[in-house]
């Protein structure tokens, strides 16, 4: 729960209105229409054929698992599921559309309706809302056009042609930057969990469009909006709308009337600029895909699907919270990385103190996966001999600085957590007569700081802890001296 | 809900599809559209009052396929039958205003209506 942009608004007698309007594109093994493979960073013009080239006379077939995956997305954020469905051609010419159209849904997407509910931390704690949705759709992605240095040309990429690809539109829900950032982190997380795209903003595997108006606070009137397209990151995505938005208010301040227009938000300026282009380009006389027959959703198939949706990121967060007891920050931690939650998971089956593993999990696992750039799975210690580490740390058998050096030992074998404390030294002293006679020899050294604790000095016993950890050490187990000290002390 | 075909409208048409029309092309193409729109005009006499409206020409449905990968065209036949080529991309005139992703909804923007661009 980072905190992020301030609203631009505050203080001002506006409020931003914000849509947005989400491309994902879907890691299925084959294209849309087409069984070229759908991968990223291939070499130029190497997974294209005669249907994602548009040649003549070849016909496009619909990947099911494609299909499956829109529909399992759309339940996921409680979408109505069209049980009948078309495709319908978009029609404009680019270069990297081969055939003059985009095979995309129109009037009957295959989800309606929904919401997703987000959480983000502002100055008044977590706050949690639901972002509505207007539609989900299918359509094919568009290839990639890259621009010639010195010559005066333009370069196509069909590779990325025909990918499938999600289109999620969002209601004018929100109405700070930090909203719409949470929305579309929210959104990357429901498709990490359904394992239906890697959401990857670098790759270009999350898109986003948003449309952005301003209006006085308290209205409910829609007014004119400008549209911001192609920002890929979410950095981007916050940026670009504190930019317009500011630039909104300005123009409303003096009086003067929203332009609508579609924009380019150029990160380095940190600005923005109007794209070029006819406003009558937008006509893109969609009609039904006569290619393509229309698809039906029998109930038993979406009740299977529905039955099939695991766990989704917002209820994960209240059972964290909840059933587990987890501190609001860790179980968001936890929720916002998928496979360190299941490693949190598969850990809690060995050791069951959860807000402990969770701890361990939160900060010193991923440390050391951050440091390395790999995943919780791979830094080499299972779930359950951490659980077994946490435990021993509980127990008293180790202590929690210790545990650290144990920790690292233990990475990249499979060594029992006993036997690697046992070899590092790294044994906790908890045993009450040998700490005890050791805070009596402490206590007989140290005249002078025992009287300052008599006299109420806290510091003092911070001193003779200090002392009696040291002639142990470290191994002594640091709260059992402190109780021991006061016993002793008989404060 | 007769459409009247204007010049404008057939410029119009003529630059969404990128094909350059001469003042010439312009009279014979509005009494084409003219003709076409007539006779597809017919149909409007037809009672269509308790006909479902029908998307596709055949009953089927979900014709699909297995998400399974298949081979894809060598790079050399895949730009064969390009205008032009430099071995490795597709080559067109240059596209200018940064949307390089034309992705969905970005509009038709290249530096000049040039070469096949509109009138
Ligand atoms: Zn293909």
């Amino acid at each position: 729960m980072t905190k992020s942009k301030s609203d631009p608004t505050d203080g001002t007698p506006f409020e931003a209105v914000i849509g947005l309007e989400a491309h994902v594109q879907l890691k299925t093994r084959s294209k849309m229409f087409c069984g070229c493979e759908n991968r990223f960073g291939a070499e130029p013009n190497t997974l294209v054929c005669p249907v994602c080239l548009g040649h003549p006379g070849s016909l496009p077939v619909v990947n099911r698992q494609a299909m499956e995956w829109a529909a399992r997305v759309g339940l996921a954020c409680g979408c109505e599921i069209a049980r009948f469905t078309k495709f319908d051609r978009k029609n404009y010419y680019y270069p990297d559309l081969p055939k003059g159209y985009q095979i995309s849904q129109y009037d009957l997407p295959i989800c309606n309706g929904g919401e997703v509910e987000v959480h983000f931390a502002n100055d008044s704690g977590v706050v949690r809302r639901k972002i509505g949705l207007v539609r989900i759709h299918l359509e094919e992605d568009a290839g990639k056009n890259i621009h010639a240095e010195a010559r005066p040309e333009s370069w196509v990429d069909l590779n990325r042609a025909g990918v499938p690809l999600l289109e999620i539109v969002s209601k004018p829900d929100m109405h700070t930057p930090e909203e719409a950032g949470a929305y579309l982190r929210m959104l990357r997380l429901i498709m990490l969990y359904l394992g239906v795209s890697d959401c990857n903003m670098e790759e270009g595997t999350l898109r986003c469009d948003v449309n952005i108006s301003v209006r006085p606070r308290g209205s409910t009137h829609l007014e004119t909006r400008t549209e911001i397209k192609n920002l890929n990151s979410f950095t981007h995505v916050e940026n670009a709308l504190q930019h317009e938005i500011t630039r909104q208010m300005k123009i409303k301040a003096r009086g003067e009337k929203i332009v609508q227009q579609t924009l380019l938000f150029d990160p380095e300026k940190g600005e923005t600029r109007v794209m070029r282009g006819k406003e009558e380009a937008h006509d893109y006389r969609y009609f039904p895909e006569p290619d393509l027959a229309p698809w039906i959703f029998s109930e038993e198939w979406i009740e299977s699907l529905r039955k099939s949706l695991p766990e989704m990121p917002a209820v994960r967060l209240q059972r964290f919270q909840g059933a587990l007891g987890l501190s609001p920050y860790h179980a968001d931690v936890l929720v916002r990385d998928v496979v360190m939650a299941e490693f949190f998971e598969e850990a809690l089956e060995t050791y069951d103190k959860a807000q402990s593993v969770a701890n361990w999990v939160t900060n010193v696992v991923r440390e050391e996966s951050n440091a390395r750039g790999i995943s919780a799975k791979e830094i080499g210690i299972s779930p359950a001999r951490l659980a077994g580490l946490v435990r021993a740390i509980d127990e008293g058998k180790v202590s929690n600085q210790k545990a650290r050096d144990v920790f690292k030992a233990m990475l990249g074998n499979t060594r029992a957590v006993a036997e690697v404390i046992g070899e590092l030294g790294l044994e906790q002293i908890s045993d009450d007569s040998f700490i005890r006679n050791a805070v009596k020899e402490v206590i007989g050294k140290h005249p002078g700081p025992v009287e300052d604790v008599k006299k109420g000095k806290e510091n003092s016993i911070n001193f003779l802890v200090g002392q009696v950890m040291r002639q142990s050490k470290g191994k002594a187990n640091p709260g059992i001296v402190l109780k021991l000290v006061k016993e002793e002390l008989g404060v | 809900m007769a459409i009247e075909v204007t010049d404008d409208l057939v410029c119009h048409i003529a630059r969404l599809s990128r094909i350059a029309i001469s003042q010439d092309d312009l009279k014979e193409l509005v009494s084409h559209f003219e003709r076409i729109l007539a006779f597809v005009g017919e149909l409007q006499s037809l009672d269509t009052r308790d006909v479902e409206p029908s998307m596709f020409s055949v009953e089927s449905t979900n014709v699909d396929r297995e998400d399974i990968v298949c081979a894809s065209l060598g790079r050399t036949e895949s730009l064969a039958n390009a205008p032009e080529s430099n071995g490795t991309f597709f080559v067109v005139p240059r596209i200018v205003g940064g949307g390089s992703e034309a992705g969905p909804g970005a509009p038709v923007q290249m530096e000049e209506d040039g070469a096949e661009g509109a009138a």
